[in-house]
């Protein structure tokens, strides 16, 4: 437990410091602590519920309407920052979760148009098809490494700019573009049929969707398979040393080459939450770098499964609430900022230690 | 490591250097480098200068033993009782080693003496299943296979304390009972199917501190924050309590303190008592003597001399390690 505590440190301390030193950049830049302090208000009303409207006897919709766009955020981030982060468990460094998450939401918006299922089965089908696209669009990478010692961030750093060209330069403007009726032209794929939509949880007062919960699992399930299960041990093991895993019987391969197709699916998965969730279709371009900021929040989440997704949560609420933020003049991209400035700090995880060392010394240390 | 060309380079320019009235220092434990190269020599042993010495005066054989010292070996523990065969080499080559034949028995102690780099790495991965052999048979607890994983290597009977702990035997990150499940991941009590058994794993990890008086007790503790020795003690045991048939150590008591020392030499000879048989790879000379019940001298790669406990002769140990012919 107090390990535990200890790796989290890091982590918790970066996060509070970057808001302080946001907040006071506001102060300083917008004159004055008050509209500081409206302005992170409105951020975590945006992000958490609006609680005092809420009070006032506003509707349940003043908190579920933020809670949605915070879940549809929170789950993106956590299923790239899982992808990110179960790779770093084999010591890989998976820079690709944003390729492979486009060619899982692809294979999301392809499986969504082209086939009819009932509901249920059409959406499992659309998941499991983007989470076997993003896995298979990262094997490539995972074989190379381990058979011709390529290096994996050179490799999924490449593949990303094929994923992009491929799919937003010529497969979703060109044949796989939406047939036009009329006189309107679609960007994108064809919309997905309703039965592959994720289902909305809670009516149509909120776009909060089954994406989360979606989320929510997958880092359950790779927490207590990274902990619980010999298979996750082995996984550990080869991140942390990977020539004692190899002396210990561990097959190093096959360790880093599974955990790299989980990887990828993942990253699969979170393509399938973005189409079936939030844009029915492919769009012409999907804007957001989700897999890019996958990598901060397995960074933050110090590559621990729940780690992850309360960093995702926090930063997916921050980041819904951030637009808020502009009536007191603070731009919409703010808690991106704050989000960066953490993740600078967390770079400095041995600071943090010995700072918390120091603090906190347990009675008869070594 | 340089290639011969490449250090008659090295040395080509150094002597330059040296004949522009430039002083160098060489430190080397290659008898013909030091022969062929110094004006003066100082001979080490244990830390102290023995003697001085110009190669003029010298020999290999006179430097060898001056290298070694005359002492006389220590008792023998007390007699094996050499049991069935458990590893056999025949000719066998791989990397560096070059046609090695020997045997290994149960219930004896087979030490490997030789000068660093001369083919000890090779043969520990050979009978460890981290290494291939190229040419010849390996006969390891009766498999004669080619390719050997490691991980076959331990159900065959294979354990195995590598020359560097830190790199090759323990995760200095994980806990001292998940490095204690290092190697047997799988068994019980460590594993219970596909799941971690972190009642058994914590149970033999607390039994196993005991036995090996590792301190402090703390099986949650990160192997890292332990004494080197501590955690040699926690190698040493656990690779003991898989019951293997076959101990491979190297270099099992470098950099430890003397209790840690002894501690280790007294768990390598009452498993050899219980019918163990262990191949002792040592770069101290003393320790394998005063250990092994037959030595296996290794030079280039090539066996250059095989001797039973009786006929330890330490000076001719000594030669041969060098690659020095009869004097």
């Amino acid at each position: 437990m107090r390990e535990t505590l200890r790796a989290a440190l890091p982590s918790v301390a970066s996060i509070i410091t970057s808001l302080l030193v946001c907040f006071i950049a506001v102060a300083v830049l917008r004159g004055g602590l008050d509209v500081a302090a409206d302005a992170f208000l409105a951020m975590t009303w945006g992000a958490f519920g609006d609680f005092p409207k809420f009070f006032d006897g506003g509707s349940s919709a003043t908190l579920l309407r933020p809670l949605g766009e915070s879940a549809t955020k929170a789950a993106l981030l956590t299923l790239t920052g899982l992808s990110v982060a179960v790779a770093f468990r084999v010591g890989l460094f998976n820079i690709g979760a944003q390729g492979q998450l486009i060619v899982g939401a692809l294979a999301a918006a392809v499986v969504g148009a082209g086939v009819e299922l009932p509901a249920p089965l059409h959406v499992t089908a659309c998941l499991l098809a983007s989470a076997l696209g993003g896995a298979l669009y990262a094997l490539g990478p995972a074989l190379l490494k381990q058979y011709r010692g390529v290096h994996e961030v050179i490799s999924t750093i490449m593949l990303n700019w094929v994923a992009l060209s491929l799919v937003e330069n010529w497969l979703v403007t060109g044949p796989l573009r939406a047939v036009t009726t009329g006189d309107n032209s679609i960007a994108g794929t064809a919309q997905i049929h309703e039965t592959a939509s994720l289902p909305r949880l809670v009516g149509d007062v909120s776009r909060l969707n089954a994406g989360i919960l979606l989320a929510v699992a997958a880092a359950i399930v790779l927490w207590l398979w990274l902990t619980r299960f010999v298979g996750g041990f082995e996984w550990r093991a080869v991140g942390a040393n990977a020539e004692a895993a190899k002396s210990s019987g561990v097959n190093v391969g096959r360790s880093v080459i599974s955990a790299m197709l989980v990887s990828g699916a993942l990253a699969g998965l979170a393509g399938a939450v973005l189409i079936l969730g939030t844009e029915q279709r492919y769009p012409a371009t999907i804007g957001a770098p989700y897999g890019f900021d996958g990598i901060a929040m397995a960074l933050i989440g110090n590559g621990h499964p729940l780690g992850v997704l309360a960093s995702s949560l926090l930063f997916g609420g921050l980041r819904a609430g951030g637009t808020r933020m502009q009536l007191f003049g603070v731009h919409k991209s703010f808690p991106e900022l704050i989000q960066g400035l953490a993740l600078l700090l967390v770079a400095a995880r041995l600071m943090w230690l010995k700072v918390g060392d120091r603090l906190f010394k347990p009675k008869g240390g070594a | 490591m340089l290639t011969p060309q490449e250090s008659d380079e090295l040395f080509a320019v150094t002597r330059r250097l040296s004949s522009e009235g430039l002083t160098v220092v060489l430190i080397s434990h290659k008898l013909r480098e030091v022969l062929s190269f110094a004006t003066r020599i100082a001979v080490m042993r244990r830390g102290k200068k023995v003697a001085e010495v110009t190669p003029a005066e010298s020999t290999p054989s006179s430097l060898a033993e001056l290298m070694v010292g005359e002492r006389t070996p220590p008792e023998p523990p007390h007699p094996s009782q050499p049991g069935a065969v458990v590893a056999s080499l025949t000719n066998v080559s791989s990397g560096t080693l070059k046609d090695v034949s020997f045997e290994v028995r149960a219930g004896e102690v087979v030490g490997i003496a030789g000068v660093d780099g001369n083919g000890q790495r090779e043969l520990a991965a050979l009978l460890t299943g981290l290494g291939d052999v190229e040419q010849g048979t390996l006969e390891l607890l009766g498999s004669a296979r080619v390719h050997l994983t490691p991980h076959e290597a331990r159900r065959l009977g294979v354990a195995h304390i590598p020359e560097d702990r830190l790199h090759h035997a323990v995760v200095t990150d994980f806990t001292v009972a998940e490095n204690m499940a290092l190697g047997r991941q799988h068994e019980a009590p460590f594993a219970k199917g596909a799941r971690i058994d972190f009642e058994g794993r914590l149970a033999r990890t607390v039994s196993l501190m005991e036995t090996h008086d590792v301190r402090p007790r703390a099986p949650q503790l990160r192997l890292g924050a332990l004494s080197g020795g501590n955690q040699q003690k926690l190698v040493v045991g656990r690779e003991l309590d898989a019951n293997p048939k076959l101990l491979v150590a190297v270099q099992p008591t470098r950099g430890l303190d003397l209790a840690a020392v002894d501690a280790v030499r007294r768990r390598l000879l009452e498993f050899r008592a219980k019918g163990g048989a262990v191949v002792l790879v040592s770069l101290d000379l003393e320790e394998v003597l005063a250990l092994s019940d037959s030595v296996v001298v290794l030079h280039e790669g090539r066996v250059t001399g095989s001797f039973t406990r009786g006929e330890f002769d330490e000076r001719l140990i000594g030669r041969r390690m060098l690659g020095v012919r009869d004097a």
